[in-house]
């Protein structure tokens, strides 16, 4: 059957290609800039770090060191009982990097006075949750420190 | 309700600032084609805006890391080779928009009263469009760079008195080093563009203020005719017009780019000798030819001095046109000058093709 009238006007069609064609064209263009501008470079983290024997003897009780674990600050504690734990030191809360208290056995966050205690649960403060923990193992005469990303958790 | 337009127009006047641009009228005439120059560059500098910005998130500026960061574009980040090679592109295409425009004014002499300062700051442009090119081919810090930076630094190098201090100031000391990409970094990205952006901006101020010029063979014409130049509305007409050339060029970009990305040369090596037909860029090898065929002394001064020093000259001679070319300031037709623009058109298109084959 044909019909008496179109059902496009001339104008519709022809409105219809430009638009068709600069949103063609607008995706064409955004499609490469937005894939440029948001790439990031992954670095993996590495699957563990040592420290020498020595190193970790020289630390006195009731202290902590700073370690790097790839582009993750990590900090080594020694209790009073000689005890060794470690756990990454960017706060829970905004990332900031905690120091550790000896006075009161807490590492402490100065950027919004965020508090944890030296298991590492946090006890005062904004931060939400405890500070994520490093695997220790002994092996030979040096201390394995290894981290395991748990569900994107730690950026 | 809150009437956005209603609100700003109170405050600034928008309404007289949109009338004016609707009243502008272009004149259409056989020579109307070269009207279109401007919105091309003006479009072109955007796309080296934009694309430059995006460069800007991954390149390094170091001599240690510009080479390695740009192989990093090129190879990892997603189509970093497309927006480098845009950015090419469109730089190269920049250039040849400038020459055309600027021969183009010059042919039907736009140059003329009231029109001096728009022309004077053209030339402005030209220079520093220039100067954008040659900045930005070393930055990726390659062998190119590093020929092209020793070259091109040498020549101020041989302008009497000033010349020592200037190849010291733009080298960062005696010799090319990794102090002087950090400086021509600061050029290409920062003293260059923000010129550019400046001196644009008076440019097109002005070319709305006086309106387009008609070339005289055109206006003596219609006097003798009697009838009136027949124009066109700017606003929407031309403005649609300008939009469709953008969007052929556009395609023109990024066809040449997808076909013929840019390169990277090899890394540099300050030891290296000078590799056999090492050439400036194509918008210099004029300049480059001209002064290959001057004998080493001429009249007991070195070559090389008496053609930096004459091609300068030459450069006066046709920046300051629109003061010396009275016959055209009389709004008479001015032979001499358009056989000066054809000398200096030839001298450029040849010496430039012998410099590319030879
Ligand atoms: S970042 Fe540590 S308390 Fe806010």
């Amino acid at each position: 059957m044909k019909l008496k009238e179109s059902l496009l006007s001339r104008r519709q069609l022809i409105t219809g290609f430009i638009t068709g064609g600069l949103a063609w064209l607008a995706a064409y263009t955004i499609y490469p800039v937005a894939g440029f501008l948001f790439h990031k470079k992954k670095i993996p983290l590495p699957r563990a770090v040592t420290m020498s024997r020595a190193e970790v003897d020289m630390l006195a009780p009731n202290s902590a060191v700073y370690f790097k674990y790839g582009r993750l600050p990590g900090v080594l504690l020694k209790t009073d009982t000689g005890q060794l734990r470690a756990f990454s030191a960017k706060c829970t809360h905004l990332d900031c990097i905690v120091q550790y208290k000896p006075d009161t056995k807490q590492f402490y966050c100065a950027c919004h006075e965020g508090y944890f205690n030296d298991t590492g649960i946090n006890t005062a403060g904004p931060p939400p949750r405890p500070l994520d923990v490093f695997e220790l193992k002994e092996e030979g005469d040096k201390l394995v420190l290894s981290f395991q990303e748990h569900n994107g958790k730690t950026a | 309700m809150f009437n956005v337009k209603k609100e700003i127009n109170e405050r600034i006047g928008l309404d007289a600032i949109v009338s004016l641009a609707r009243k502008k009228m272009v004149p259409m005439h056989r020579h109307s084609a070269w009207y279109y120059m401007g919105g091309l560059l003006l479009f072109l500098c955007m796309i080296q805006g934009l694309t430059g910005i995006m460069l800007l998130f991954y390149y390094k500026p170091s001599a240690e890391t510009a080479y390695q960061s740009i192989a990093e574009i090129m190879v990892n980040v997603p189509y970093g080779w497309l927006i480098r090679s845009v950015h090419h592109w469109a730089s190269n295409l920049m250039i040849v928009a400038a020459f055309v425009h600027f021969f183009s004014t010059f042919f039907v002499k736009a140059y003329r009263r009231p029109r001096e300062i728009t022309w004077l700051t053209g030339m402005a442009l030209l220079v520093v469009v220039l100067f954008l090119g040659y900045t930005g081919y070393t930055l990726p810090f390659d062998e190119r760079a590093f020929f092209a930076l020793n070259v091109g630094t040498d020549m101020p190098g041989a302008i009497p008195v000033v010349g020592k201090y200037m190849l010291e100031f733009l080298r960062g000391g005696e010799n090319v080093g990794p102090q002087t990409l950090n400086r021509f970094f600061a050029l290409h990205v920062g003293l260059l563009p923000a010129a550019l952006l400046l001196i644009v901006g008076v440019h097109l101020l002005l070319v709305q203020l006086l309106g387009m010029s008609v070339p005289v063979s055109i206006l003596k014409k219609a006097e003798a005719e009697k009838k009136e130049i027949p124009a066109k509305p700017m606003f929407p007409h031309l403005l649609w017009h300008d939009v469709i050339n953008c969007l052929l060029l556009l395609g023109l970009v990024v066809t040449l780019a997808v076909i013929m990305p840019s390169e990277l040369g090899l890394e540099i090596d300050y030891l290296k000798p000078a590799p056999e037909g090492v050439k400036p860029d194509w918008f210099f090898l004029w300049v480059y030819q001209i002064l290959k065929w001057l004998p080493t002394f001429i009249a007991g001064i070195e070559g090389e001095v008496v053609g930096i020093v004459g091609l300068a000259i030459a450069a006066c001679i046709i920046a300051l046109a629109p003061f010396i070319d009275r016959r055209s300031q009389r709004g008479e037709l001015s032979p001499a000058f358009t056989i000066l623009g054809i000398v200096s058109l030839l001298v450029f298109v040849i010496c430039t093709l012998i410099g590319y084959f030879s």
